[in-house]
C-alpha cells in the first residue's frame, strides 16, 4: 500500500498524474512504439505462453475429444458440451455458484462500505491492528480455513454450543449436513474469508479521498449518510470493482472449501462446478467432459467480470 | 480520463485471472507431465528403504544362491504398509538376491495417480488396481496389466478362494464388461462389512440376535432405553451405503445383488425384496435409529463416538477393528448380520484392492510368485498380526475382537453371501450412491425414488 502521510492528500492524487501509458512504453521521434520494445515483453509473454495459453488451448482441444487419459482419444465434437447443458446437476452447480456469489462478493463489500462510510467520520481507536486482524482470513490456505470450519458446524462444535447457552438450542443442526443450511453455511465461510481482502481495500481508499470533498459536503449541510453516498462511494469505484473482480472470481472457482467441507453434499446440495472438473478428470475419467465443464466456467467466469467492467466503465464515461 | 486506461487496466487483469483459474482447473488433463513428476518426486522422498538395506545385508550373508540382484518395485496403497513390511522381509529371505523399491500413498491420491504412473515410462512391476471400470477397466483397456489365469492355476488360486470370488477382479480381454472373462488382479484380505457392538450396552438389553429379525427387536429396544441404536456418521455418503448393504443383503439373495453390480442384462434395484429392504432402512430413519444430524457427521467422528460410548451398535467395515480393539477393549464385539428373509448371512464384502502385475514387468514370474507370498495360506496368520482379516482359513489362534470379524467373515463366506460394493457397478455409481444415501437419510426422498434414482444411473451405463 501506498505511504498516505497528511502532506500528499491535498492535490488530488490520482487525477493529477500523467496518464500512465505515456510513462509506460518509450516512444521514437515519430511518437511510435519502437519493434525493440517487444523484446522486453518476450521473458513475461514465454512464460504466460507456457503456463497459461498453452493448457488452456489444450483443455479447450480435450473438450471435444472422448479421452481416460489412457487409450486413445477420439474426436466426439460438442458431444460433451451437450452433455453439460443437458445434466440437471451440472446447471444446479452453475446455480450454486451463483448463489455463492451473493456469499463472496455482495455481502462482504455491503458490509465493507457500510464500516468504511462510518469510518470516514468516526475515528476508530487501534485501526492498523483491527485491520491486520481482519486481514488474517485472507492469507490462510483454504484446505485450513475449511477444516476449522468443519470444526465450528459439526453437530457437537462450539458454533451449537454457543447457541445451547443463550438458549437457542431449537436453533442448533447439523450445519453441513442440513439440506436447508448448508450452502449458506458454506457460504458465510466465503464472506469470512473475502471480507478482510476487501475492508482492506476500501480502507485504504478512503484514505485517497481529499478531506477537502468531506469539508465541503459537510459545510453543503450533508449528514453521514448522504456523505456516504456523494463522497465516499463513487470515490471508491475503483476499489470496488477490483474487489468484484477478486471476490467473483473466488466465488466461481470454489473448490477447496467444498472438496473439504462438504464434497458437495448433502445429497448435491452444495455442487459446484470445479467439483464436476475433479470428478470428471479424477474419478469416472472422462477427460473430455471435466474439460468441456472447465471452458465453460471459464466463459462464465470472463462474462461475469467483463460485465463488471463494462459497468464501470459506463459509469466513468458519464461521469 | 485517466479512469479510462485504468480500467482497461483493470480488465486485462481480469482476463489474465480467468486465464490462470482455467489452466488450474484443467491441468489435471495434461497427466503425462504432470504425474511423470510426480513419480519422481515420489521416488526421491520415498522414505521405505529400511526394507531394501536389510535385503543387502541378508544377501550379502547367504552368498552361494546368489543369482543376479533384482530389485521388484511395488506401488501400493499406504493401508498395506505394515503387510508390505513383512512380506518383502520373508520374500528375501526365501530370494536372497530380491530388493524391494516400495512406493505408498493414500487412497485418494493413489486412485488419482495410479494409471498415470502405470502408463508412464517408468512403471512399478507390482500395483495395486481397484475393482470395477474407473480404475481395473482402465488398466485392462490400455493393456497396463498382465492377465494371472496361468498364475491362477499354477498356484491353485481358484481352488482357494473359491471361482465366484474372485470374479470381483475378472474383466474381458477388451476391459469393458466386468466380472467375466480374463483374472487381471487378486488380493487375499477380505474387507467385510459386519456389525460392531458395545458388549456393556447390549448385554443390558438382551443377547446376541440369531435372525435379522431379532436384530431389528434390539435396535427397537436400545431406542426404548435412550441410547443411540445405531452409530453412524454420514458426512461422506458412503457410511450409510454400507448400512443399507445390509439390509439389502438380509432381504434379498447375495446372487441377484452381484449379477447387478456385475451389470448382467436385465439386473435392477427395483425388485419386491429390494423395496422391502429400502422399506425398512426407511422405517429405521424414521424411527430415529440413527444419531441426529447424521448427514453432518464425519465417519471417523462417527466411529470415536462409538468408542466413547455413543451406540449399541455400528455397521461398518472390518477395516476398523484395529481401532476399536485399542479404544474399547474387550468391550468391542462384532458379529455377521445374521439371517434374514434372504435366507442366508450376506452382506456388502469384498477382498481388499488386487495386486496387479505390469506388462513391463521385468520378471512378471518372480512378480507372480511375490503376489502368490501375499495371498497364500502361511501368510495369512501375519496377516492377522498386522490386524487384516484373510479371507483364507488360518489355523492361527486369534484372540480378542479380531476372532469375531475372522468368524464373522467366515460365516458370510460360507453361505457365499459376498455382495460386492455397489458402487462399483458404473463409473458415477459413487456419487450417485453417496448423494441418495444422504438424501434418504435426510427425509428428501422415500425408499421407492432411491431405488428409481440408483437404477437410473445403472440403466444410463447398462441400458
Amino acid at each position: 500500500m501506498e505511504p498516505s502521510g497528511p502532506g500528499d492528500r491535498s492535490p488530488r492524487g490520482r487525477a493529477n498524474r500523467p496518464p500512465r501509458a505515456d510513462r509506460a512504453a518509450p516512444r521514437g521521434p515519430a511518437g511510435r512504439v519502437q519493434p525493440v520494445a517487444y523484446l522486453y515483453l518476450l521473458p513475461a509473454f514465454a512464460f504466460f505462453a507456457v503456463f497459461a495459453v498453452a493448457p488452456l488451448v489444450h483443455a479447450f482441444k480435450l473438450s471435444f475429444y472422448e479421452w481416460n487419459g489412457i487409450t486413445d482419444q477420439s474426436w466426439v465434437g460438442l458431444d460433451n458440451y451437450v452433455t453439460v447443458f443437458t445434466d440437471p446437476k451440472v446447471r444446479a452447480a452453475l446455480w450454486n455458484s451463483v448463489i455463492l456469489i451473493v456469499f463472496y462478493a455482495v455481502l462482504p463489500i455491503s458490509v465493507a462500505l457500510a464500516v468504511v462510510g462510518l469510518m470516514a467520520r468516526v475515528r476508530i481507536r487501534g485501526r492498523t491492528a483491527f485491520r491486520a486482524v481482519l486481514f488474517v482470513p485472507t492469507i490462510l490456505p483454504l484446505t485450513v480455513v475449511a477444516v476449522a470450519w468443519r470444526w465450528v458446524y459439526a453437530p457437537d462444535g462450539p458454533l451449537n454450543f454457543g447457541l445451547d447457552l443463550i438458549g437457542l438450542d431449537f436453533v442448533s443442526r447439523a450445519w453441513l449436513g442440513d439440506f436447508t443450511f448448508a450452502l449458506p453455511s458454506m457460504g458465510m465461510v466465503g464472506t469470512w474469508v473475502t471480507f478482510g481482502l476487501v475492508f482492506v481495500l476500501f480502507a485504504a481508499g478512503v484514505q485517497k479521498i481529499p478531506p477537502e470533498l468531506y469539508e465541503s459536503a459537510r459545510l453543503d449541510g450533508a449528514g453521514i449518510i448522504r456523505e456516504f453516498f456523494a463522497v465516499t462511494l463513487p470515490e471508491l469505484r475503483g476499489e470496488i470493482t477490483v474487489a468484484m473482480i477478486l471476490t467473483v472470481t473466488a466465488a466461481l472457482r470454489n473448490f477447496d472449501l467444498v472438496f473439504v467441507m462438504t464434497r458437495g453434499g448433502p445429497g448435491t446440495n452444495t455442487e459446484v462446478p470445479s467439483m464436476f472438473i475433479y470428478r470428471s478428470v479424477f474419478q469416472i475419467r472422462e477427460i473430455g467432459l471435466g474439460a468441456a465443464i472447465g471452458v465453460i466456467l471459464m466463459l462464465e467466469l470472463l462474462a461475469v467480470n467483463l460485465a463488471v467492467l463494462w459497468y464501470r466503465r459506463r459509469g466513468d464515461l458519464s461521469a | 480520463m485517466t479512469n479510462v486506461s485504468h480500467s482497461r487496466m483493470l480488465r486485462i487483469l481480469a482476463v489474465i485471472l480467468a486465464f490462470m483459474l482455467l489452466s488450474a482447473a484443467c491441468s489435471g488433463g495434461d497427466d503425462d507431465s504432470t504425474v511423470a513428476a510426480d513419480d519422481d518426486a515420489m521416488a526421491a522422498a520415498d522414505d521405505d528403504t529400511a526394507a531394501a538395506a536389510d535385503d543387502d545385508a541378508m544377501a550379502a550373508a547367504d552368498d552361494d544362491t546368489m543369482a543376479d540382484p533384482v530389485v521388484l518395485d511395488v506401488l501400493a496403497e499406504a493401508g498395506d504398509e505394515a503387510t508390505l513390511e513383512l512380506a518383502t522381509a520373508q520374500f528375501t529371505e526365501m530370494y536372497p538376491h530380491v530388493s524391494f523399491n516400495i512406493t505408498l500413498r493414500a487412497f485418494d491420491d493413489y486412485m488419482q495417480i495410479a494409471p498415470g504412473i502405470l502408463s508412464s515410462d517408468d512403471p512399478p512391476d507390482v500395483a495395486h488396481g481397484n475393482q470395477g471400470y474407473t480404475i481395473d477397466g482402465l488398466l485392462v483397456q490400455g493393456g497396463l496389466i498382465l492377465p494371472l489365469d496361468d498364475y491362477a492355476e499354477q498356484y491353485g488360486w481358484v481352488e482357494a478362494f473359491g471361482d465366484g470370488t474372485l470374479d470381483q477382479y475378472r474383466f474381458t480381454e477388451d476391459g469393458t464388461d466386468f466380472g467375466n472373462g480374463v483374472l487381471w488382479g487378486i488380493n487375499g484380505v477380505a474387507e467385510f462389512v459386519g456389525v460392531y457392538y458395545n458388549k456393556e450396552k447390549l448385554g443390558a438389553l438382551g443377547g446376541l440376535p440369531s435372525t435379522f429379525e431379532e436384530f431389528d427387536g434390539l435396535l427397537a429396544a436400545a431406542k426404548d432405553a435412550g441410547e443411540v441404536p445405531i452409530q453412524l456418521g454420514n458426512a461422506e455418503g458412503w457410511p450409510a451405503l454400507h448400512v443399507y448393504g445390509m439390509v439389502e443383503a438380509a432381504y434379498r439373495p447375495a446372487a441377484e445383488i452381484r449379477d447387478w453390480v456385475f451389470g448382467e442384462p436385465g439386473a435392477t434395484v427395483v425388485t419386491d425384496t429390494e423395496r422391502q429392504a429400502a422399506a425398512k432402512f426407511e422405517e429405521w430413519r424414521d424411527n430415529g435409529y440413527f444419531p441426529e444430524g447424521v448427514n453432518g457427521i464425519a465417519y471417523d467422528d462417527s466411529v470415536a463416538n462409538f468408542i466413547a460410548g455413543e451406540g449399541v451398535f455400528m455397521i461398518a467395515g472390518n477395516w476398523n477393528t484395529a481401532t476399536l480393539d485399542e479404544g474399547m477393549g474387550a468391550n468391542a464385539g462384532y458379529f455377521a448380520m445374521p439371517v434374514g428373509p434372504s435366507g442366508i448371512v450376506g452382506g456388502t464384502a469384498a477382498l481388499a484392492l488386487p495386486w496387479h502385475i505390469t506388462t513391463s514387468a521385468e520378471d512378471p514370474d518372480l512378480a507372480a510368485e511375490f503376489i502368490n507370498l501375499l495371498v497364500s495360506e502361511e501368510f495369512a496368520d501375519d496377516l492377522a498380526s498386522v490386524g487384516r482379516v484373510a479371507a483364507r482359513s488360518s489355523d492361527t489362534e486369534i484372540e480378542g475382537l479380531l476372532a469375531e470379524v475372522t468368524a464373522g467373515a467366515a460365516a458370510v463366506i460360507a453361505d457365499e453371501g459376498v455382495t460386492l460394493y455397489a458402487d462399483w457397478a458404473t463409473p458415477t455409481m459413487f456419487d450417485t450412491l453417496t448423494a441418495k444415501t444422504q438424501e434418504l437419510l435426510g427425509g428428501q426422498i422415500d425408499g421407492e425414488q432411491f431405488l428409481n434414482d440408483v437404477q437410473a444411473d445403472w440403466d444410463a451405463a447398462n441400458g
